[in-house]
């Protein structure tokens, strides 16, 4: 699913050059769950531009899903993250004015696609995500929970390659963080690709394989054998079930 | 994969009206400058409305002949030589006018325009008796102190309802004997009464004011052919007789209208420029909103282009929020502007005409107003970087 051979991305010149990627490379296959961490100017970051298609190389290869899109132009660039990625932000950034309706339908306005077909994407992708009877809300009507729910359910509506999201649980209190986690893990079981960047332990011990940066480098890539299941976690905590499986 | 200009327009409304005080605010630029432009240019267009109406209320296919400078002279021996070579002339009338004398009959002493003319007037002018009857040709001849009145004039000298015929009244030292009353002409422009004057032979005028010579001439033709044919042939006329062809203005009606018509034009394109002045400016207030709209949004913009909206998507709709902008005050300001012809020509009395080119004219300036002030700002706003513009608060 993503193919990164030898990627380089170095910032400014001379004297105040800086390396944020240093030739690394990397591999996710399809329905993996990764998590990507590492300490701040890791490369972290960088990494998740480049893999969201927000950022573009200085050398390197970038294959996502079977095309090289590591040197296409800006409009090119917003196709691949509008059809192959679903971003999930920290602060969730949805569009305040819109409601959690339209904003899960914003990106299929962008992919062209006619107002009946975006609603039903729409509504099957809060559906999915168990807020389908909150679709006129507004943001600022809807928990932070809720919000990054809207958010993911905006990232699957158009079923992209993979789900990448950059610190989805850091704006959640733990039980809510769970929660969306939880999501995560079924999205995932459900065979969707999802790269989760973070720097937080917990939110690693979810997935399915765990890889380290360093100096824009990997330093550790391992398979987590028992990975937590989030579900399990939720039904451990005073309330039994949690949000999302009420809803559901 | 187009971002339709229908989705445009909605997010661009969304915009919009989340904000309706600045929104009106912006606008307000733009209502002011076409509302400027609608009423001023109204007023121009009224002013040419008025003139042209003012040269045919005095008759159709008239000519006038007037000298230019002391040294050239219209005489009554002129007139038999003037229709020997000009047969295209169907009446002449020499014109004499005194502004504003005191005239006394009965009551309080009123001030009235006199005009002085001869037996054809009734032709010239085509206008129709109320009463009595015009002065004739032996009047005329014979300097006879006789008058006709305006229908106003009959009324403030001999009051309401009497009869003002073989009554007399005083001007400028002598006694007229009124003839016969002029039908109503109406209200003229301006609110100026056309029936307050008093009309009196040319001869009789000229000889209380002292005239030896003729001060204006004005001939009747048929048709606006012949008005062409006789003003070359009483133009050629003076020139042979003066040695000099600009001793002597021949005019036709036609030649007034085109005159009258250009100033008026001119008239109508200066103020129209003085408008547009404050509709350039409502279009920089709108360019400084869209700017701070595009920095204020930049979180926004980068989130739309992270889900994959494109430049020209992000352009698209910044351009249009400029253009709903600019297009919705203009309509609003050719609104207001219809209203202020229309408050203008109740204060002053003055016409004022809003035609269908001054508002497509404004209509198509605002939002070209909008395009052209949008335009940057959209630029800026397609152009921010994802990465950067998520960064944002």
């Amino acid at each position: 699913m993503i193919s990164i051979r030898n990627m380089t991305k170095v910032y400014g010149t001379g004297e105040t050059k800086v390396v944020a990627l240093a030739g690394l490379s990397l591999e996710v296959t399809e329905s993996e769950m990764v998590a990507i961490m590492g300490p701040s100017g890791s490369g972290k970051s960088t990494l998740m531009n480049m893999i969201g298609c927000l950022d573009r190389p200085t050398a390197g290869q970038y294959f996502l899903a079977d095309q090289e899109v590591g040197a296409i132009d800006d409009n090119r660039r917003a196709e691949v993250r509008n059809q192959h990625i679903g971003f999930i932000f920290q602060t969730f950034n949805l569009l305040p004015k819109l409601t959690a309706l339209q904003n899960v339908e914003t990106p299929l306005v962008y992919r062209g696609f006619g107002m009946s077909r975006r609603h039903k994407l729409a509504q099957e992708a809060l559906e999915r995500v168990g807020l389908g009877g909150r679709g006129h809300h507004r943001p600022n009507q809807l928990s932070g929970g809720q919000q990054q729910r809207v958010a993911i359910a905006r990232a699957i509506a158009s079923h992209p390659s993979i789900l990448l999201g950059d610190e989805p649980t850091g704006a959640l209190d733990s039980r809510t963080g769970q929660e969306v986690l939880a999501l995560f893990q079924e999205l995932n079981e459900e065979g969707r690709t999802v790269v989760l960047v973070t720097h937080d332990e917990r939110v690693a011990a979810h997935c399915k394989r765990v890889v380290r940066l360093s100096d824009g480098l990997i330093v550790s890539d391992v398979n987590n054998t028992e990975r937590l299941d989030a579900r399990a976690e939720l039904a451990r905590m005073a309330l039994p079930g949690g949000e999302v499986a009420k809803a559901r | 994969m187009i971002f339709t200009l229908v989705e445009s327009i909605r997010v661009a409304w969304l915009g919009i009206v989340g904000n309706k005080l600045r929104t009106l605010l912006t606008m307000l630029g733009v209502i002011i400058g076409v509302a400027a432009v609608i009423a001023l240019t109204s007023v121009g267009q009224g002013a040419q409305v008025q003139a042209t109406s003012q040269i045919t209320a005095l008759g159709s296919n008239l000519i006038t002949v007037m000298p230019r400078g002391n040294g050239y002279r219209i005489e009554e021996k002129d007139l038999p030589e003037l229709r020997a070579i000009a047969p295209g002339i169907l009446y002449a009338m020499p014109t004499v006018t005194a502004g504003q004398q005191t005239v006394k009959a009965g009551g309080d002493p009123v001030e009235v325009d006199i005009e002085g003319g001869n037996a054809d007037f009734l032709a010239v002018r085509e206008r129709q008796m109320a009463t009595g009857s015009w002065y004739t040709e032996q009047d005329v001849t014979s300097r006879r102190r006789v008058a006709v009145l305006g229908t106003t004039t009959a009324t403030n000298l001999f009051g309401e309802g009497a009869s003002p015929l073989g009554q007399t009244f005083r001007v400028l030292g002598q006694s007229f004997t009124v003839v016969g009353v002029l039908e109503s002409a109406g209200t003229g422009f301006m609110g100026q009464d056309q029936d307050d004057r008093i009309y009196v032979p040319y001869t009789a005028l000229s000889r209380l004011m002292g005239l030896n010579r003729i001060p204006s001439l004005i001939l009747k033709t048929r048709s606006g052919d012949d008005s062409a044919v006789v003003v070359q042939q009483v133009t050629d006329y003076y020139a042979a007789k003066f040695r000099n062809p600009d001793g002597i203005r021949v005019q036709s009606q036609d030649q007034l209208l085109e005159t009258v018509n250009s100033m008026t034009q001119i008239f109508t394109l200066l103020l129209g420029a003085i408008a547009s002045i404050s509709l350039l400016v409502g279009g920089i207030g709108i360019m400084n909103i869209m700017l701070v709209s595009v920095t204020e949004r930049t979180r926004e913009i980068g989130i739309r282009k992270a889900i994959g909206a494109k430049k020209r998507d992000v352009l698209l709709q910044f351009l249009v929020e400029a253009l709903i902008l600019s297009v919705t005050g203009g309509i609003i300001g050719i609104l207001f502007g219809a209203l202020g012809a229309r408050g203008i020509s109740a204060v002053l009395g003055f016409p004022a005409v809003v035609t269908s080119s001054s508002v497509m004219l404004s209509f198509t300036f605002s939002m070209a107003v909008g395009v052209l002030f949008g335009f940057y700002p959209a630029v800026r706003a397609s152009n921010l970087d994802p990465i950067e513009a998520l960064r944002r608060d």
